[in-house]
């Protein structure tokens, strides 16, 4: 095979050390966290007083991740159905589907994403219910 | 429109030929024409491309649907080769169909493989191909799992166990009958302590 | 040959770094050189086309875009478009432009992903730190757009899901300014690297004959010699409306089918640098779909093509008037490239080149067992 010598070629490729004396591309994760966007879609949230306990949303869930439980206290008197949605989230593949389809928009997706945890159990979610906080800060 | 009239009609005559508002043509064969149409389309009309075998499982009519999806690159047209073949599998254990299609590996090597996908997804028998085994699945017992008569969900019941912790989960329909008839039940009752009154 | 004058075999991959994911070829060797191989599947089998065809079209639509794991979003286009030759939607104008932008930034991350593989399997291993470090700077913006960082589920039939956020536009110029002046330093180190030139230049020969004859598609075959691009004979979406030139090359060997996706990748720019202008103000980005039991779509059927970084993505779809499609059926340009394509050429090469020569053709696994 005849090939020349190529010598630009051979030392171009040492111009990428001059990134050694540039600021690191990475993050130093657990004392600086990525900030996530708005509308990143994380763990469930349901505003309890909201929900009218319909279903759809584990009708719409191809992945049977939701389940219709009975709560401890039903917090809206319209619910119809006195049950509230639990999601698992060994299941959950966060299409976001039931937040688009519940009709009173209290299933809404956080921007938080990251749990662990050694129980596989623990991955049943009772979802947080938002509407307690607003009443303790209220 | 003038693809079909000075080439595909002028080529196939007889053969009954339509076009949908996609523009894909579509030539609706028996099974014995295969070879000849597609060596045809190959030969005479520039057919480069195979692109796939599709294959669609009309169980209540009693037949597979195949379409060779061919492409020319030269008149930028999409043509689809329909055959049916009847579903009926053999009753040796084979679980391959009575009805053989021809291979068309020696004119397009990736025929080979789509067809193999066929044989084994469908259980399409198919003569003249050279590597008739296992493509995706291992030590499959079952009917072909692509045909509409096998249950994907009776399938994972009988061979994977639920993790227990969801048994509280509630049918909804029947908790809104239990809700509505409590309140309703509630409301006559009010209503018989006001007449008490 | 061993001393008994047999031929070695071996199984490059599914545990194999080199390998671009869950396959195997089964190669016979010859000292070094390769006589003979083949391409074994299987180890990815996840029933998708099955699972489809159990779904109403809602939920059928979120794992559409795990059929291939670089690239999902020109599979969600595809099934969106297929659902709408069937059940006759009419897509709003602005959901158009964005699905268009959302395929090139797709196309530009894979390309950098691609970019990172080649480089691995060279054993260049600044070109995945850098490729991947510059890559995620898209996905942020994805994440920004859409939720999600790799499986988007945006491209909805009947639009997209949500409109584009404020100022998305703004960043994507920027972001994209960032990128041009990335390329010359990729130039520096990868695609004049004389040591990727050395190993690149005659590798993993694909003849034209070859290329028709094997229905390759994508970059393959435009170095193969052949001007053929999805987006220019069948043109989807906005591409119409959009200006850009299709590289090709004669050599068709690893080195031109690299500079062929850097020149792809500098088209992608000119495109999203349009897009960014001419995208509509404001508009509707979706209509609104019935419930996702009531949602029939009436008796037909239909084949939908996009152009992804690698080659084309086909879907064959075909309904029975009810509510779930009675046949989804995929083919990805790895169904051809790995399982046909490969074995014939690195038939004869030697064994150090498979790896390279696999990424080069572009295989992933994922989309030949759906
Ligand atoms: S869809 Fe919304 S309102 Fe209905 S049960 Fe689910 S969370 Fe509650
Ligand atoms: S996000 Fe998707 S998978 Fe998860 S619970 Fe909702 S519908 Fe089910």
């Amino acid at each position: 095979m005849n090939w020349k010598l190529d010598i630009k070629g051979i030392l171009e490729p040492f111009t990428a050390l001059k990134y050694l004396f540039k600021q690191p591309a990475t993050l130093l994760y657990p004392f600086e966290k990525r900030k996530t966007t708005e509308n990143y879609r994380g763990f469930h949230r349901n505003d309890q007083s909201k929900c009218i306990g319909c279903g759809l949303c584990e009708d719409i869930c191809m992945n049977d991740a939701i389940d219709m439980i009975k709560p401890e206290i039903v917090k809206n008197a319209k619910n119809s159905s006195e049950l509230i949605p639990r999601v698992d989230f060994g299941r959950c593949c966060w299409c976001s589907l039931c937040t688009d389809v519940c009709p009173t928009k209290s299933l809404t997706l956080s921007n938080e994403y990251s749990m662990v945890s050694t129980d596989p159990n623990s991955f049943l979610y009772n979802i947080p219910d938002t509407s307690k906080k607003e009443k303790q800060n209220g | 429109m003038s693809f079909i009239n000075d080439k595909l009609i002028p080529t196939f005559p007889g053969y009954n030929i339509t076009t949908d508002d996609q523009g894909i043509h579509k030539i609706n064969i028996e099974i014995d024409n295969l070879i000849t149409i597609a060596s045809r389309l190959h030969n005479e009309l520039n057919f480069e491309s195979l692109q796939t075998i599709s294959c669609a499982d009309w169980i209540e009519d009693g037949y597979l649907q195949l379409n060779y999806i061919f492409y020319s690159y030269e008149f930028n047209q999409t043509v689809f080769v329909s055959l049916n073949l009847p579903r009926e599998l053999k009753d040796d254990g084979s679980k391959r169909t009575i009805s053989t299609i021809p291979s068309l590996q020696n004119i397009w090597p990736q025929a080979n493989h789509f067809e193999r996908e066929l044989w084994e997804m469908f259980g399409v028998s198919v003569t003249g191909h050279n590597s008739l085994k296992e493509f995706f699945l291992e030590d499959w017992q079952q009917i072909p799992p692509m045909r509409r008569d096998f249950d994907t969900l009776d399938f994972v019941n009988n061979s994977f166990e639920f993790r227990p912790g969801r048994e509280d989960a509630m049918d909804v329909a029947t908790e809104r009958k239990r809700v509505r008839e409590a309140k309703a039940s509630e409301v006559t009752k009010g209503a018989d302590v006001n007449e008490q009154k | 040959m061993n001393k008994n004058n047999q031929l070695v075999k071996i199984f490059h991959g599914p545990q194999h770094p080199g390998i671009t994911g869950n396959m195997s070829v089964e190669i016979d060797l010859d000292g070094e050189t390769i006589v003979n191989a083949e391409t074994h599947v299987g180890y990815l089998h996840r029933g998708f086309e099955k699972l489809v065809e159990r779904r109403t079209i809602p939920q059928a639509f979120t794992i559409v875009c795990r059929i291939c794991v670089p690239e999902p979003d020109p599979n969600e286009e595809n099934f969106a478009r297929g659902i709408e030759n069937l059940a006759g939607i009419e897509v709003p104008v602005k959901a158009k432009w964005i699905r268009t932008m959302v395929l090139e930034m797709q196309r530009m991350t894979s390309q950098f992903l691609w970019m990172a593989g080649q480089g691995g399997s060279l054993g260049l291993y600044i070109n995945p730190q850098w490729a991947v470090a510059d890559r995620d700077l898209m996905l942020d913006l994805y994440e920004e757009l859409t939720g999600a960082r790799v499986y988007h589920m945006y491209i909805y039939p009947g639009g997209v899901r949500n409109d584009l956020p404020l100022g998305f536009l703004y960043k994507l110029g920027r972001l994209l300014d960032y990128y041009e002046t990335r390329l010359p330093e990729y130039d520096r180190i990868f695609f004049n690297n004389a040591v990727f030139k050395k190993r690149a230049v005659g590798a993993g020969y694909v003849s034209p004959e070859t290329a028709l004859k094997h229905g390759v598609v994508g970059p393959v075959l435009r170095a193969a010699g052949f001007k053929k691009d999805v987006r220019r004979y069948a043109p989807y979406e906005m591409y119409e409306n959009l200006e850009f030139d299709i590289p090709v090359a004669t050599e068709s060997d690893v080195y031109a089918r690299a500079l062929i996706r850097r020149e792809e990748f500098k088209q992608s720019i000119r495109i999203l640098r349009q897009i960014i202008k001419m995208m509509p103000k404001d508009g509707p980005v979706n209509v609104k779909l019935k419930n996702h039991r009531q949602f029939t779509i009436p008796k037909g059927e239909t084949w939908v093509r996009t152009e992804s970084s690698r080659g084309e993505f086909s879907y064959y779809m075909a309904s029975d008037g009810s509510e779930k499609l009675r046949r989804m059926q995929v083919k990805g340009p790895s169904m051809v490239h790995a399982m046909s394509l490969l074995p014939e050429v690195i038939k004869g090469g030697q064994l150090a080149d498979v790896a390279m020569i696999m990424n080069s053709l572009g295989t992933c696994p994922p989309e030949i067992e759906r």
